[in-house]
């Protein structure tokens, strides 16, 4: 496995074997009358993984949000994902929130919260049939948790709830993925593992977008990143927007 | 003390144990969703606003199993779409609202009693009645149940993501909003069903309890929703006999049941907890 970006695709839809692109162009999300995104621009193809960073209130959450379509957008902007508005494909994109978002007290099990991937396909009453459960056991196979299936979520560790989450997005057999601050109260080892995964994910062909705040990181886990505040400051592969330049622009106050 | 024989061989007995494993069930499935949506407070705030519907009712046409059924549940609708409606309208948020209209409502409920020609008699509507179960009254416990289990079994996958994260669920298009506003009017259907089992004031031991038990332990939602319905089922049927035996009301007896198995649990718990504590990492 390497994370070569976009050239081990996994044939995906229609164009099979040309990179999918997730393009966003004039973004602008406001929560009243304060502006939280405006005029986001950039492009991410299937196989990469893209650093959100920016200081706190650049806006990595709610682009995440807006993204996953949780926080309206206004203006004219617009995201295209392969070439039609987000809405239609929307559970081709999954969304992981920030930790301390979720319940960890709900009563369900790794392989209960997994199987909950399913349901997008499956709807209401649609019956959860054999293929059903080979997905949602290759998708707790990948993550590593086949011996924590029947373990309740709130007994497990932080890189594990993480993983358990990955599980149901791969699950949902989703393309993107939106992930709110995976390695956030990580311990080392924990992110060894992610960081793994993540090159594993992004070689199968999946688009991976998180927030990070850790610069020291960002190179050796995602192949590109995006700096933010409020508006784009700069949008390329890791190292070339990780420059001091860069860096000083997206965190002045 | 008469033995079981001699309670079964009275047909309103029958009838009482049918309907509160009837309600019981129903009333301790939805129990499940209740405890997981966290709304036990909201729910408890609309049982009381049962109570200025049943006075109306009272008043206009007389109590009956129908008026009886009908007033409550527009006054629990009243008060629950107001409150929605004041917090979608105003800074409030919706408990706050509901905190105004429910005890407004009761209040209200209690000034129109005493200032009822006569007496009327609401004992068994505020604390459950189970063994004067009138056919009528049997019928809407009938339809009631049916509606509940039969909306709750069918739309379970979206309302659990729902109940789960419902960023997420949205993020999948699930309409969360209309959702929970289903799970308010079933849990609304379900209090005045349960007005004659346990009545107004009780009714909300009935759809807490039964999943709070299981909740101590139990690590799938489904475990909550069919034990629930069998553990409301259980409590309702074994207070029949209790109070039978006991000459005393079935409606507090279900509840006590069911709170003293809560606590009962708690303990268990508890020492689970401690046990396991030193020989972990």
């Amino acid at each position: 496995m390497n994370s070569a970006g976009g050239t081990l695709l996994i044939p995906w839809g229609t164009e099979a074997g040309c990179a999918h692109a997730l393009q966003v162009s004039g973004l602008r999300v406001d929560y009243g009358p304060i502006p939280a995104l405006r005029e986001i621009t950039f492009e991410a193809r299937c196989g990469q993984s893209l650093a959100l960073m920016g200081r706190n209130g650049a806006g990595k959450s709610t682009l995440l949000k807006a993204l996953a379509g949780l926080v309206p957008s206004s203006g004219t902007g617009g995201i295209l994902w392969r070439g039609q508005p987000l809405e239609r494909n929307r559970r081709e994109i999954a969304y992981l929130p920030q930790r301390e978002e979720v319940d960890w007290n709900f009563p369900i099990t790794v392989a209960g919260l997994v199987e909950m991937g399913r349901y997008a396909h499956l709807g209401a009453w649609s019956r959860f049939g054999a293929r059903d459960a080979g997905v949602v056991d290759r998708a707790i196979e990948a993550m590593e948790l086949s011996g924590l299936r029947d373990r309740p979520i709130r007994c497990l560790s932080g890189g594990q709830q993480q993983r358990a989450f990955i599980a149901r997005a791969l699950a949902q057999e989703a393309h993107v993925l939106l992930l709110d601050e995976p390695f956030a109260g990580l311990d080392r080892e924990a992110v060894g593992i992610l960081q793994r995964l993540f090159r594993q994910l992004t070689s199968e062909g999946r688009l991976l977008l998180a927030s990070h705040h850790d610069l020291g990181t960002v190179c050796e886990t995602f192949s590109h990143a995006l700096l933010l505040n409020v508006e784009t400051v700069a949008c390329g592969t890791a190292a070339e927007v990780l420059t001091d330049h860069n860096v000083r622009l997206a965190f002045a106050a | 003390m008469m033995d079981i024989g001699q309670i079964l061989s009275y047909e309103h007995n029958q009838e009482a144990i049918f309907a509160g494993a009837l309600i019981g069930f129903s009333n301790g499935y939805l129990s499940g969703y209740i405890v997981l949506r966290k709304s036990a407070l909201m729910v408890s705030s609309l049982s009381h606003s049962l109570l200025p519907g049943l006075v109306v009712a009272s008043f206009l046409v007389g109590l009956s199993a129908w008026s009886g059924f009908t007033g409550a549940l527009i006054a629990a609708l009243i008060v629950g779409l107001g409150a929605i409606l004041i917090s979608k309208r105003s800074p409030l948020d919706g408990h706050s609202a509901l905190g105004i209209l429910h005890t407004g409502a009761f209040g209200a409920g209690l000034l129109l009693l005493s200032r009822a020609p006569g007496n009327i008699d609401l004992d068994h509507w505020l604390f459950g009645d189970i063994l004067g179960l009138a056919d009528a009254d049997l019928w809407t416990a009938h339809g009631i149940s049916a509606l509940v289990l039969l909306t709750l079994t069918g739309f379970q996958r979206p309302l659990l993501l729902m109940l789960f994260e419902p960023s997420v669920a949205r993020s999948v298009g699930i309409p969360v909003k209309s959702l929970d506003h289903l799970l308010m009017a079933l849990s609304v259907l379900a209090l005045v069903n349960s007005l004659q089992a346990v009545g107004c004031i009780l009714s909300i031991g009935l759809l807490v309890t039964p999943a709070a038990i299981l909740h101590l332990f139990a690590s799938s939602p489904r475990v909550l929703f069919w034990g629930g319905g069998l553990l409301g089922a259980g409590a309702s049927v074994l207070a029949v006999f209790l109070s039978n035996w006991f000459d005393c009301p079935t409606g507090a007896m279900i509840v006590v049941l069911l709170a003293g198995l809560f606590l009962v649990a708690f303990g268990v718990r508890q020492v689970a907890d401690a046990m396991r504590r030193p020989t972990s990492p």
